[in-house]
């Protein structure tokens, strides 16, 4: 077909339909959308009025492109476009499609799926059967009849709707088996291959390339050599670091990859990096680890690699107990070097957390295992608390020395003779012994016994019926050396020789270290010693999916002997995971000695065993299917298409009638995030406002009113100068939008009644400017002809205030009454008269329970500016009002009152509990 | 999104809706003596109730006493005055008249519009007024009547109500702008709200009839805020109620401006013609509420409130 081209259609016969287009052209343009018609009274009035262009009758151009590009979308995804087309398969027969299933490819699973999907959507198109190959064994390995055949040819739809459970394994794929099985069908023969390979070679790659090839067409396809699988190779556990190791398939390229080792329940522990570096197939990492951490590692992974090769799980066996050494004289020898003490710090370091101390102490601290070198008795307070602690779970590993010789405590788990035994010295005929092998039941089943062990003197057992039962290591003349009992949830374990080498060579060998750490596994949290025992049968509790995902066993896997789990490699028949009970799971690494990833592992590169051309990249040669991403392009412009007829039936109306003024203040709220403040002071303003205490008025732009608010605030500075200790500089205008109102304590605002709405930023600054304590004394009154009031209030003066408060949102307001702190902060008023009076005077409640509140707003109508002013001259520039000079008087008190109000706050609110506090007094 | 749209109901009101609108005028009416000190205010030299004719004859404030004459009758004798001299004395009342209010709404098509901006239709709005404006001036002893019903003015008791029935029953739409000329008598008044949405020289010749017949009138243009802002963008169709036509538009936003000027020259016109015979035009908006045109224009006829 196409195949030159990038470009492939999937049912070309659809494009015919790209010829109705110009019928589609000729439907719309006839059709246009109708505009939105409108009752409107007054169109007399538009009569003569020149209207523009009046819309037009034809559908406009660019609808009749938008939607002529909508139908071309929509017929070309039918057609099904293709990026990158695959050839047909060659031949008639079935395609046969290998995939490399191991872990090896499970942390690219997804490019297989994907790949595998759309081969598997071109077989369905081009109607071919297909045969699915996978070369890692089923669980459980291959069995005899899967050998002999290869999988039955299919429809690709049914296998396809079998891809949803197709995972990766976690063991390798076996391209032997696969070559056997492929050499042994029969049937129909498959005329093309496709191998999605994990690109690396496994046993057997060579055979099956070349039984493949000889099938027909081979293509072998695989990720781009930069990201191939990672493996975490066996990790050196001894020792506080965690060295770690990974191998890749090495390419020229360098990488860096980040290990992780992850405690319980996910925490992250620690992390380190490790790069590859050019043509380099081996890396390492080195994780540091406080000592408390070190013991909380449960597994150790690759970041980012999800494969159960990635991972490494740490079992109780790799945990650093925490070991005690108690101090006791046995420590203090005169040769450190040659003391017990040294041994066993030698010993014991790689593997567990040492510390030294006396008994209690160090049970105080947490250690899960003591060890006590030639401790003869435990004094009684130290006895107590060992009980309690063994009962808890504590391993507590006494050895044998001179001081037990002259006689034990309870804390042996066999009753001694007493005195030691000796042989093989200059007062003896024996030969020193030898150990005798290790009977199944021991913890110790399975260490080799180095021949130059030797045992000049040992304490001896006291005959009873359990001392076989008790007994983990004996002489090679039958008499125990290591016995053992629980106590409790905890063990005492008594080496019956030293644990230095007085006594025996034992703490010279390398047997020494490992029967030790066999001991410290007893300690460790998941520890028990069943787990160790030689026939238990550790069944599978947690196991390895290919993607390295802890799960239940969804397959009957066989049980382990415990016996056999040292040597045991992760398989089909034993996957990777915990066995064994809850408490005590051991683990089974894919990452081990004995395999399959051995500590010398190494990734080749498929090109190594393959002579046939290997594809790099799933991407690049992955078919895509363009159709639902046009059908899509063709619902969004159908939506843009549904906006625009609105629009042009003029059904789009902004909510705002000016044009535009909509975005504005969104453009404002994204451009500015705090209006208001962004805005620069003045310092002059500010310098001028601060140096001294001054009140503000709000210009009203009312010459008059303006100039009756400044001489009635300069009046009543001079008031409060001769009568209070108060000094107010004069007053200073402001401009509630422009200037910040926060310098003032006290801001003057008369309203007039043809006042109108604030704007937006002075609602913001007033509103700030409250909430911050602000205090404002808004006077409806001024500007007002009447002289008497009647205890009316002026409808118009409301209605101003009304417009001024709409955005401001006032607390609730109480009329002025005697009682609140106004009322009596310097004089004793019971009404606040200014120009006129008689009118309530508005304010916040000033108690609220117990707490005392300053009201921010004080809102009348008594034109108390008018009475305040008195010119230069010293005459009242507004002479006469119903009140007279007595109402000016109080007029003056009243601002005296506010002045005070707004400087000291509910200060005076105290004198209001001085009658109760009186009272109280007098009792 | 406020898409315009005009609810055109019919022109004949169900009673029961009629009966709505007069809830709706009796809660203006009660609700305003809040105002009546702004209302003083503004126009101090308004007197309280009837309108004295400073002479004696029938009415309930006195006037004068005078001397007893005969064919007076005994029940006119002031018994309290004529006790303190020697002579009898008959107290006389001032003759007080009550004034006769016409009252006019428009019921042409227009009328029925409302916008989604707007409460209330322009029809219902005048209505409301009507029926409070009648309230008002029934309760300050004057007569109303409608002007488009056949009874003559009532005061009383049952003056507002009779204009509602009336208003019920001749409320049938017409094309009409401004009333017909109708003789109603020197000194009467006349309040006639509508859109006035008309040519102005039909509307000046109506005037002036009425002028030269020494009725005193009071115009009230009812508009709704959709007619006043031209709040109308992008393409659309808009056709009056009247059989104006359509009028097509592509940008609708960018003639507002034009609208805005020639409904200010409009306006004027109508100002000049009603100053011209010295009557008031006041312009109400149906989104703004009532009372105030309410108070303007009890203000401007002088009626007690």
């Amino acid at each position: 077909m196409f195949s030159s081209l990038p470009l492939a259609f999937a049912n070309p016969a659809l494009l015919t339909a790209f010829l109705a287009l110009p019928v589609l052209w000729w439907l719309i343009r006839a059709l246009p959308p109708k505009p939105k018609r409108l009752a409107f009274p007054p169109v007399r009035l538009l009569a003569d009025l020149d209207l523009g262009d009046p819309p037009p009758e034809k559908t406009p151009l660019w609808v009749i492109l938008l939607r002529l590009l909508i139908a071309s979308l929509v017929i070309l995804a039918l057609a099904g476009p293709l990026i990158n087309p695959r050839e047909e398969f060659a031949g008639d027969g079935p395609v046969l499609i290998v995939v490399d299933d191991g872990w090896q490819a499970a942390s690219r699973w997804a490019d297989r799926r994907a790949s595998l999907d759309a081969l598997l959507l071109k077989a369905d198109r081009e109607g071919r059967p297909a045969i699915l190959l996978t070369t890692t064994p089923p669980p459980g390995g291959f069995g005899e009849q899967e050998l002999a055949a290869l999988p039955g040819a299919e429809q690709p739809g049914a296998i396809r709707s079998r891809l949803a459970g197709f995972v990766p394994q976690p063991w390798a794929p076996d391209h032997a088996a696969a070559a056997r099985r492929l050499a042994a069908a029969s049937g129909e023969v498959p005329t093309h291959v496709v191998w999605l390979s994990d690109g690396l070679v496994h046993p057997g790659t060579g055979a099956l390339a070349e039984a493949l090839s000889r099938l027909g067409p081979l293509d072998i396809v695989t990720d781009e050599a930069a990201r191939g699988p990672l493996a975490l190779l066996p990790p050196d556990l001894a020792g506080r670091d965690l060295t770690v190791t990974l191998a890749r398939a090495a390419t020229p390229q360098p990488r860096l990859a980040t290990v992780e080792a992850v405690g319980s329940a996910g925490r992250l522990l620690a992390h380190a990096e490790a790069g590859f570096g050019a043509d380099e197939d081996w890396a390492t990492a080195t994780l540091k680890l406080p000592a408390n951490l070190r013991n909380q590692v449960r597994r150790l992974r690759i970041r980012g690699e999800a494969s159960a090769g990635a991972i490494y799980l740490l079992d109780g066996r790799a945990s650093r107990p925490s070991v005690g050494l108690i101090a006791r004289s046995g420590f203090t020898a005169r040769q450190p070097l040659q003391s017990a003490w040294f041994y066993l710090k030698r010993a014991l370091e790689p593997y567990a957390q040492v510390s030294e101390g006396q008994a209690i102490e160090l049970m105080d601290s947490g250690v899960s295992v003591l060890l006590a070198a030639d401790v003869g008795r435990f004094a009684a307070q130290e006895a107590g608390r060992l009980t309690t602690w063994l009962g808890e779970g504590g391993v507590l590993i006494r050895f044998a020395g001179p001081r037990m010789a002259e006689g034990a405590d309870d804390f042996v788990p066999v009753a001694l003779r007493q005195g030691g035994r000796s042989f093989g010295g200059a007062m003896s005929w024996d030969e020193p012994h030898q150990l005798m092998p290790f009977d199944e039941v021991s913890p110790f089943f399975g260490l080799e016994i180095a021949g130059d062990v030797t045992v000049k003197q040992q304490l001896l057992a006291a005959p009873s019926i359990d001392l076989a039962e008790k007994t983990w290591a004996r002489l090679d003349d039958g008499t125990p050396l290591v016995t053992a009992e629980r106590r409790g949830r905890g063990w005492v374990v008594l080496v019956h020789t030293t644990a230095d080498a007085e006594w025996s060579s034992l703490a010279l060998s390398g047997l020494f270290v490992e029967m030790l750490q066999r001991v410290l596994i007893l300690a460790s949290p998941r520890g028990d010693l069943d787990a160790l025992r030689g026939n238990t049968l550790l069944r599978p509790n947690l196991l390895m999916d290919g993607f390295g995902n802890l799960g239940a066993p969804a397959v009957d896997f066989q049980s382990i002997r415990s016996s056999e789990l040292a040597e045991l490699a992760a398989s089909a028949g034993h996957p990777p995971g915990f066995y064994g009970p809850d408490t005590g799971a051991l683990a089974l690494n894919l990452a081990s000695a004995n395999g399959p990833v051995t500590p010398t592992y190494r990734f080749r590169a498929i090109e190594e065993a393959v002579s046939a051309p290997v594809a790099r990249g799933f991407l690049a040669t992955r078919e895509i299917d363009l159709g639902p991403n046009l059908l899509i392009a063709a619902i969004l412009l159908f939506l843009v298409d549904g906006l625009a007829a609105l629009y042009l039936r003029g059904m789009l109306i902004r909510p705002h009638w000016r044009p535009g003024a909509a975005l504005v203040p969104l453009l404002v709220a994204v451009a500015w995030p705090a209006p208001g403040e962004a805005q620069e002071l003045d310092p002059d303003f500010v310098l001028n406002a601060t140096r001294e205490t001054r009140i503000a008025y709000v210009e009203t732009g009312n010459a008059r009113i303006d100039e009756l608010s400044r001489a009635g605030l300069t009046t009543l500075g001079n008031v409060l100068q001769v009568r209070t200790a108060v000094r107010l500089a004069a007053p200073v205008a402001v401009n509630p939008s422009r200037d910040p109102l926060e310098l003032f304590p006290l801001i003057y605002w008369p309203v007039p009644a043809e006042a109108g709405a604030l704007d937006e930023d002075a609602v913001a600054r007033l509103r700030r400017y409250l909430r911050f304590g602000g205090i404002v004394l808004f006077d409806s009154g001024v500007g007002e002809t009447a002289t008497r009031t009647g205890g009316m209030e002026n409808p118009l003066a409301r209605a101003a205030l009304q417009r001024l408060f709409e955005d401001i949102d006032p607390p609730p307001l109480v009329p002025l009454a005697s009682g609140h702190v106004l009322t009596n902060s310097f004089y004793l008023l019971d009404r606040f008269p200014g120009r006129l009076s008689g009118r309530p005077v508005w304010v916040e409640q000033d108690t609220e329970g117990e707490e005392g509140r300053v009201s921010p707003l004080i809102i009348g109508s008594h034109d108390w500016a008018a009475a305040w002013a008195i010119d230069a001259a010293g005459q009242p520039v507004v002479r006469s009002f119903a009140g007279g000079e007595r109402q000016r008087e109080f007029a003056f008190r009243f601002g005296v009152n506010l002045v005070m109000y707004a400087l000291t706050g509910t200060y005076k609110a105290d004198q209001l509990h001085v009658p109760a506090l009186l009272q109280r007094l007098g009792q | 999104m406020a898409v315009l749209s005009a609810k055109s109901s019919g022109s004949v009101r169900a009673p029961k809706d009629m009966e709505a609108l007069w809830h709706q005028a009796e809660g203006l009416v009660r609700n305003l003596p809040e105002m009546r000190a702004r209302a003083s205010e503004l126009s101090p030299s308004s007197s309280r109730g009837t309108h004295g004719r400073r002479k004696p004859g029938t009415g309930d404030s006195f006037w004068q006493f005078r001397p007893f004459h005969q064919g007076d009758t005994v029940r006119d004798i002031d018994w309290r005055r004529s006790g303190r001299s020697d002579s009898l004395f008959v107290r006389q009342n001032e003759w007080e008249t009550a004034q006769n209010v016409w009252l006019w709404c428009d019921t042409s098509p227009s009328m029925a519009f409302q916008s989604t901006l707007a409460q209330q239709s322009k029809a219902d709005r005048a209505t409301v007024l009507a029926l409070a404006l009648a309230m008002l001036l029934v309760a300050g002893g004057e007569r109303v009547g409608h002007l488009a019903g056949q009874e003559r003015p009532a005061g009383g008791r049952f003056g507002a109500r009779r204009l509602f029935d009336s208003m019920l029953h001749h409320g049938k739409p017409t094309e009409l702008a401004f009333p017909r000329y109708r003789a109603i008598g020197q000194h009467a008044h006349l309040i006639a709200i509508g859109d006035f949405l008309a040519d102005e020289a039909a509307i000046e010749k109506a005037v002036m009839r009425y002028a030269h017949a020494g009725v005193k009138g009071h115009l009230i243009q009812v508009l709704d805020p959709a007619e006043e802002d031209f709040p109308f963008e992008g393409r659309i169709t808009l056709h009056g109620l009247e059989g104006e036509g359509d009028h097509r538009l592509s940008r609708a936003e960018e003639i507002r401006a034009a609208f805005e000027g020639r409904l200010g020259r409009w306006r004027e016109q109508l100002d000049r013609i009603a100053r011209g015979v010295e009557w008031s035009l006041t312009v109400h908006r149906t989104d703004r509420p009532a009372q105030m045109t309410l108070l303007a224009l009890a203000a401007q006829m002088g009626v007690g409130l």
